[in-house]
């Protein structure tokens, strides 16, 4: 039988099948593309599973709370107001200049430069994303497979071009084969494979690959614990707890409770859409990382510097 | 010239998770407790995997009662065997305990008799375990408050037995020794020096505390919840003294989770012990800094 000669409402029903397909089909060639053993990712920096789960401004995020529990920084507002996500009054200061060289991660150190005075959270924190230290994070995630280096990226845009063009191309003799018997109803048909291009398009980009995303449900599982917890973790510093867990879950899963400053950084959209890792073309901040648009870690000078340059990378 | 390299580790415990990750570097090896993933889910398993790859697992078995002079369920063999197979640990422990028996589940690692039946009927449960899981076991010694009725031998002289009848190596419990010497009224050191030096390949630290028993008197328990106390140290140094071949040592701790500061500072403390010990034998030895 052939499909084409299918009339109207029967090849509509035909063509979702097949887009089904194709998408299935794509995902599959994912999978199987983006599992590669690629070495042994380490598990002892909690900012390298931030930047995995939410891209650089979570890692951001994460660890400016952390520097915030262990009193490296403080919230400097008047009354609750600093503490409302967003709000125009929510600023950190470092509160001593010598933590500056007492701390032994990069993003930290980058962090409490970037407060030596009183600055906004949010905005700073933007200024800070595509800077050496988140640099260098994304090039170790990309090394490992954990997140789409040039060359998957390139495969997926590959595969997705092709895939469209296949959903397009079916609808395309059956838009032409209909017009040459003289039928016009074509519309259903041309909304239908734009809906498909459109999924096909959103879905085979994620943020993170088939080996990254198992390698954050391992690091997940491994803290499952921590999870349950999440209401009786002390607050000081006094355990790596909280930062494992926001690391790993997300600030969602800290108790504003126990941890008040969480709120002021949460952020003003969830980790995962629009420009902490999200899924669509050049959209996650892991093609801040080793593609051409950050200058290859440069780095940020002084709270400006990269943070726009990045905007180029889809973000 | 003979070298070996001494480990020590500690017993992976999901509350540890963020401190023990975070300090891979002061530890050698976890011990990670097999029956955990027996039923678990594949993501729990992968999850294991990755853990082995970041630093090097072996494996602590509880429920298999190995003791028992009823055959060790092939059911949990089979799961061993495929948890095994899985992550490939460099190897496994079992308690040289019964812990069900008519059916019933104890919930307890209890110890058996102390006679001939029950050494025979342990070397036929490890060389069932050996032929399933395709490894044998390192055994372990057993704490009990109790000195187990119908026994005739001493317990060096049964443990002796059972490790002779299987040819396994031991994983020694100094906090176990400790606890059943002063339970039951012989000198802990001489019970290492009973033991087959050249049998010993893993050792566990732990603490406990002193309960009252119904007489009065104070008793040892072993409940994995104190920190390791200064004799057990003593015992580990003397171990080390005595055993040619390298040695791991896991500090095991159950509940009750100090600052990992002072779990470490416990790791550090063995190492000492253990440099205390081999520097007491004649060979020359390397002991991990």
């Amino acid at each position: 039988m052939n499909p084409f000669d299918l009339r109207g409402p029967e090849f509509l029903v035909f063509y979702i099948f097949f887009s089904w397909l194709v998408i299935v089909g794509l995902t599959l060639l994912r999978r199987l593309s983006e599992n590669r053993d690629t070495g042994k990712p380490p598990i002892d920096d909690p900012y390298f599973v931030a930047f995995l789960r939410g891209g650089e401004g979570e890692a951001l995020r994460v660890a400016t709370l952390s520097l915030i529990d262990r009193g490296l920084l403080t919230l400097k507002s008047s009354g609750t107001s600093a503490l409302l996500p967003g709000s125009a009054d929510s600023r950190l200061e470092l509160v001593d200049l010598a933590a500056i060289e007492t701390v032994k991660r990069p993003i930290e150190k980058r962090i409490l430069e970037a407060f030596k005075t009183a600055q906004p959270i949010h905005s700073t924190l933007a200024s800070l994303e595509g800077c050496t230290a988140c640099f260098d994070y994304a090039v170790n995630l990309e090394k490992f497979g954990l997140l789409p280096d040039e060359e998957v990226r390139k495969a997926r845009l590959l595969r997705v071009a092709m895939a469209i063009g296949i959903l397009l191309g079916v609808a395309a003799v059956k838009i032409f084969i209909a017009l040459s018997r003289g039928r016009t109803n074509i519309l259903f048909l041309i909304i239908l494979s734009g809906l498909a291009a459109f999924v096909v398009f959103r879905t085979s980009n994620p943020f993170r690959t088939v080996r990254g995303e198992k390698f954050l449900e391992d690091v997940k599982s491994l803290f499952s614990s921590l999870r349950q917890r999440a209401s009786s973790l002390r607050p000081g510093g006094a355990t790596s707890d909280l930062i494992w867990l926001a690391s790993a879950y997300g600030l969602a899963e800290v108790s504003p409770i126990l941890f008040p400053s969480v709120i002021a950084l949460r952020p003003r959209r969830p980790p995962g859409l629009g420009s902490s890792g999200s899924s669509g073309w050049g959209s996650g901040n892991s093609s801040c990382g080793t593609s051409s648009s950050c200058g290859g870690g440069g780095g940020c000078g002084g709270g400006g510097g990269c943070g726009g340059g990045c905007g180029g990378c889809g973000g | 010239m003979n070298s070996l390299t001494d480990r020590v580790g500690l017993g992976w415990r999901p509350d540890l998770a963020a401190g023990i990750l975070e300090h891979l570097d002061a530890i050698d090896l976890l011990e990670v407790i097999a029956d955990d993933f027996f039923s678990a889910p594949r993501g729990q398993v992968r999850a294991l995997k990755t853990l082995a790859a970041q630093i090097p697992v072996v494996f602590h078995g509880v429920s298999l009662g190995l003791a028992s002079s009823a055959p060790v369920e092939t059911k949990r063999l089979d799961q061993m065997a495929r948890l095994m197979d899985q992550v490939r640990p460099e190897f496994w422990s079992e308690h040289l305990a019964f812990v069900r028996a008519g059916g019933i589940e104890i919930g307890h690692l209890a110890a058996p008799p102390r006679n001939s039946s029950t050494v025979d009927a342990a070397a036929a449960n490890l060389y069932r375990a050996q032929t399933a899981v395709g490894a044998k076991p390192l055994v372990e010694n057993i704490a009990t408050l109790i000195d187990p009725p119908a026994s005739t031998l001493s317990e060096s002289a049964w443990l002796n037995g059972i490790l002779s009848a299987s040819n396994c190596a031991l994983l020694l419990d100094l906090h176990n020794v400790l606890a059943n010497g002063l339970n039951h009224g012989y000198d802990p050191l001489e019970f290492v020096r009973q033991v087959p030096a050249e049998r010993i390949a893993a050792i566990h630290i732990a603490g406990g505390k002193f309960i009252s028993a119904p007489d009065g008197s104070e008793r040892l328990l072993d409940d994995h919840l104190h920190d390791v106390p200064d004799p057990v140290f003593a015992l580990l140094e003397e171990t080390a003294a005595r055993a040619p071949g390298p040695l791991t040592v896991i500090l095991e701790r159950d509940g009750d989770f100090p600052a990992m500061d002072s779990l470490l500072a416990q790791v550090a403390k063995a190492r000492r012990a253990l440099a205390k010990g081999r520097a007491r034998r004649s060979q020359p030895v390397e002991a991990v800094a």
